[in-house]
């Protein structure tokens, strides 16, 4: 649905001639429809240059972006078809009704006239904004704006969303709405592209994840492999093994010279939670690892794969680095 | 007709500005103070008697037109200007670029949606004006409609320059987009100008002031709105390249663009120029304000870093040599010079033909033709010059380097105007050749002089001077596109990202 190929950004440094910061460097992704992509990264590593990229509305300096297999570059009007975007800080037409603004923008996006109002209607019913149908768009709330930017983001019925930190400034409860409101989208195969710095909204709703750091895409993949990676010790190469910790239940026993003269571990890492190491093998490898330990007379108290949460993956993986 | 039903009536972008500027609070309001203005003048008519109501009704309307003319020409301009810029500030206009409207809807959506309640206050007026005219005269009641003619067509000029100001300058370029606003209500005020004298005199009601144009009288309402038409053209033709592009990316004209931009104001400025009367033998300063229309439309042409860049970066491009960089700005010299030439041709012919030119010269026959060889390279090597220089500052890496090169420029300017004040009205050839490297157009007062054949070789040298110059800002602005190639070029090589489900 969206490829990236060898996307590019450089910016001029202000009071600071012949500096050049890379806000995109090289950037190659593809996303398959249905996705549910989540971009994080620090402030200023490039986030929302490369969305903006992505809905043709910054020209790169190399590279092409390919919505649907369209050119976004020669083929602009072609490629936006395809694409519903929110950006991080919008406004909206305060002076027209929620009906109203829908209707602009469904007739901007040349949908069938006669379709218009049916789509309009079930676009404000999907969002939950129908008892604001015809009230002035000045009297809504932080929350029904950002639904109403949504609802303006998807009144074409676009295969890709494009949004840059859509939950920014919402409350709790309008959070959780917008969760709900983009899994529905995604329920109906709708591919999402989405920012956020609330990385356990992004944990529930992604299924792959890109982390972006000083223009370069440091780790891309699904959210498990992202959540191993954070999870592995330092040094290991996640896509190759599995991550274990084992626990013991008294002190006394050399774990990490066991596990160390056993093939098909590596990089053991000792701490008070345990000791975390590298284990390339099948469950049942695995399986046999552990009745070798309890024979061997270590005093197991749990054997277990540890999962992190995103924020503590992505702070493992992050340098923090920013332009 | 269908493209024509797709950019009025079912234009949403129009629609939408008349639902926000045409709201019934504005319309009611508006009509109200337009009806309340309308009715002053009733009790003046009741109480006056008919040998002063005469008068008394044309003073009336005069003040209707002209309250007609600020409201919609400089009313409207202000809200065609903010268009845009309004909408960059909210944050809107990203989500009309995203849309599927054509770059010519959104510009047609703006240009008459924008300025919808200073064409209703307008059309509130008309009503008084035409029942005013309707007592004065059935000749007043024409003109009336021609001053319409001519108020709605230079209206059109004005509300498409200000929608490519808007458009083409970032947040910071208010002050000077003003300023061209304002300088530019002058055009169009010419022609409703012309009408209106007419009016004002009511023994020449119903003869028609005519506007000499390329040696013809031709009727000015039709020839100033053809005219208008002509312009507010070429203002949307720069709105529709440019409004759906990353203003990084703008570029207000391409070089062929340009070019038919610089022709057909050229073809005004030829077709009004007084060749009959003694100031107007002389192509200097013909050739002066055609050469300016160059240089204004040669800023327009001009590439930004951000374009060049994507051009030194694009695997087709790459190699991008010194005679692709050039060609811009030549092609431009190119239509220069040949106009140039058109213009002193068109001297050599009325110089002879005209008495006026005959009598100045009758002391020195021969006068005039070295200069008619000299001024064309002269002045195209100052336009090359100062264009290569421009190019050159706008690549520099700097927050709006045009706007600073522009402004170094006229101080320049400025201060060798008065440095060199002197040396512009000397009669000694060496010291008017030192300072013409300034300032070049000091150059027209010594048009006629006899001093240009007493100091040729002078002149050669200043020439080759200013050629030299040109040549160096030629050279610089290509070191600068060498600077910005180096660099570009990449810090480290590529990372494929660790981990991939979804291979690219």
């Amino acid at each position: 649905m969206l490829r990236l190929i060898d996307l590019t950004k450089e910016y001029d440094v202000d009071g600071d001639p012949g500096r050049r910061v890379l806000a995109a460097d090289r950037l190659n992704l593809e996303i398959k429809a249905g996705e549910v992509f989540g971009l994080v990264g620090p402030n200023g590593a490039g986030k929302s240059t490369t969305l903006r990229m992505v809905c043709g509305l910054l020209l790169p300096t190399s590279g092409r972006v390919l919505v649907n297999n369209v050119d976004v570059e020669h083929r602009r009007e072609e490629a936006q078809k395809y694409l519903g975007y929110l950006s991080d800080f919008f406004s909206l037409y305060d002076d027209l009704t929620v009906y109203q603004y829908l209707d602009y923008f469904a007739r901007a996006y040349k949908l069938p006239s006669d379709s218009i109002p049916g789509r309009v209607v079930e676009v404000i019913m999907r969002v939950g904004l129908e008892s604001k149908r015809d009230s002035p768009i000045a009297g809504l709330s932080r929350g029904m704006k950002q639904r109403l930017g949504i609802a303006r983001a998807v009144i074409h019925d676009p295969p890709l969303l494009v949004l840059d930190e859509p939950a920014a400034g919402l409350d709790p409860k309008a959070r959780h709405d917008l969760k709900q409101l983009l899994r529905g989208f995604q329920g109906r195969g709708r591919t999402i592209v989405i920012t956020s710095h609330v990385l356990s909204d992004l944990e529930e709703i992604c299924t792959s994840i890109g982390i972006l750091e000083k223009g370069h895409l440091i780790r891309v993949g699904k959210i498990e492999e992202i959540l191993q990676a954070g999870a592995a010790p330092q040094g290991a190469t996640p896509a190759a093994a599995r991550v274990v910790r084992v626990r013991l239940s008294a002190p006394g026993f050399a774990l990490e010279s066991w596990l160390a003269a056993r093939p098909g571990i590596s990089h053991i890492a000792s701490s008070p939670l345990g000791t975390l190491f590298e284990f390339a093998g099948s469950d049942a490898d695995l399986s046999e690892l552990v009745k070798a330990l309890v024979t061997a007379g270590a005093p197991l108290a749990a054997v277990e794969q540890p999962g992190l949460s995103l924020e503590e993956a992505y702070s493992r993986i992050s340098k923090g680095e920013v332009m | 007709m269908i493209e024509l039903r797709a950019l009025f009536l079912d234009n949403p972008e129009l629609r939408r500005n008349l639902q926000i500027e045409l709201s019934h609070k504005r319309l009611f309001t508006a009509g109200l103070i337009t009806s309340i203005f309308a009715l002053l003048v009733l009790p003046s008519l009741l109480t006056a008697n008919h040998a002063v109501i005469h008068e008394q009704i044309s003073q009336y309307l005069m003040i209707l037109l002209w309250s007609q003319k600020i409201t919609l020409t400089l009313g409207g301009a202000i809200f065609c200007w903010r268009a845009v810029r309004r909408e960059r500030e909210l944050n809107t206009w990203d989500f009309q670029r995203i849309t599927r409207l054509s770059p010519l809807e959104l510009a047609v959506g703006k240009l008459f949606g924008a300025p919808a309640l200073a064409y209703f206050i307008t059309l509130c007026l008309a009503v008084p004006a035409f029942f005013s005219a309707a007592t004065t005269s059935p000749l007043a009641m024409g003109l009336v409609i021609r001053t319409y003619v001519l108020l709605f067509t230079g209206a059109l000029v004005i509300h498409a320059f200000a929608l490519m100001i808007s458009t083409v300058s970032d947040k910071s370029g208010g002050a000077s987009g003003v300023l061209l606003l304002l300088l530019l209500q002058i055009f169009p005020l010419i022609g409703w100008l012309g009408v209106i004298s007419v009016m004002r005199s009511p023994q020449n009601v119903g003869e028609a002031a005519s506007f000499r144009f390329y040696g013809m009288d031709l009727p000015p309402t039709i020839l100033w709105a053809i005219l208008e038409l002509g312009f507010a053209a070429f203002f949307l033709l720069a709105v529709v390249r440019n409004i759906k592009l990353d203003v990084e990316a703008m570029q207000l004209f391409t070089v062929g663009q340009g070019l038919a931009f610089a022709a057909y104001c050229n073809f005004v400025w030829i077709g009004f120029y007084p060749w009959a009367t003694p100031h107007g033998t002389g192509p200097g300063l013909l050739l002066f304000w055609s050469l300016s229309l160059f240089y204004l439309v040669g800023i327009g042409v001009l590439q930004s870093r951000e374009v060049i860049r994507r051009q030194l970066r694009e695997p087709p491009a790459a190699n991008i040599g010194a005679a692709s960089l050039l060609r811009p700005i030549g092609s431009l010299l190119a239509g220069a010079v040949f106009t140039a030439m058109l213009i002193v041709a068109l001297s050599q012919q009325h110089h002879a033909s005209d008495v006026f030119t005959q009598q100045r010269y009758a002391s020195d026959p021969a006068s005039g033709t070295f200069q008619n060889f000299l001024l064309v390279p002269y002045f195209a090597a100052w336009l090359a010059r100062d264009l290569f220089y421009l190019q050159w500052m706008k690549l520099r890496p700097v927050r709006s380097p045009l706007r600073k090169a522009f402004l170094y420029l006229v101080v320049f300017y400025v201060s060798t105007s008065i440095v060199f004040r002197s040396s512009f009205t000397s009669v000694s050839p060496d010291s008017v050749v030192f300072s013409l490297w300034f300032a070049p157009f000091a150059m027209l007062r010594t048009w006629t002089d006899s001093q240009w054949a007493n100091a040729a070789g002078l002149w050669l040298v200043a020439l080759l001077v200013q050629l030299a110059s040109a040549a160096a800002f030629a050279y610089l602005y290509l070191q600068q596109v060498a600077a910005l190639a180096r660099v570009g070029q990449p810090a480290r090589p590529a990372t494929p990202p660790r981990l991939s489900s979804t291979p690219a």
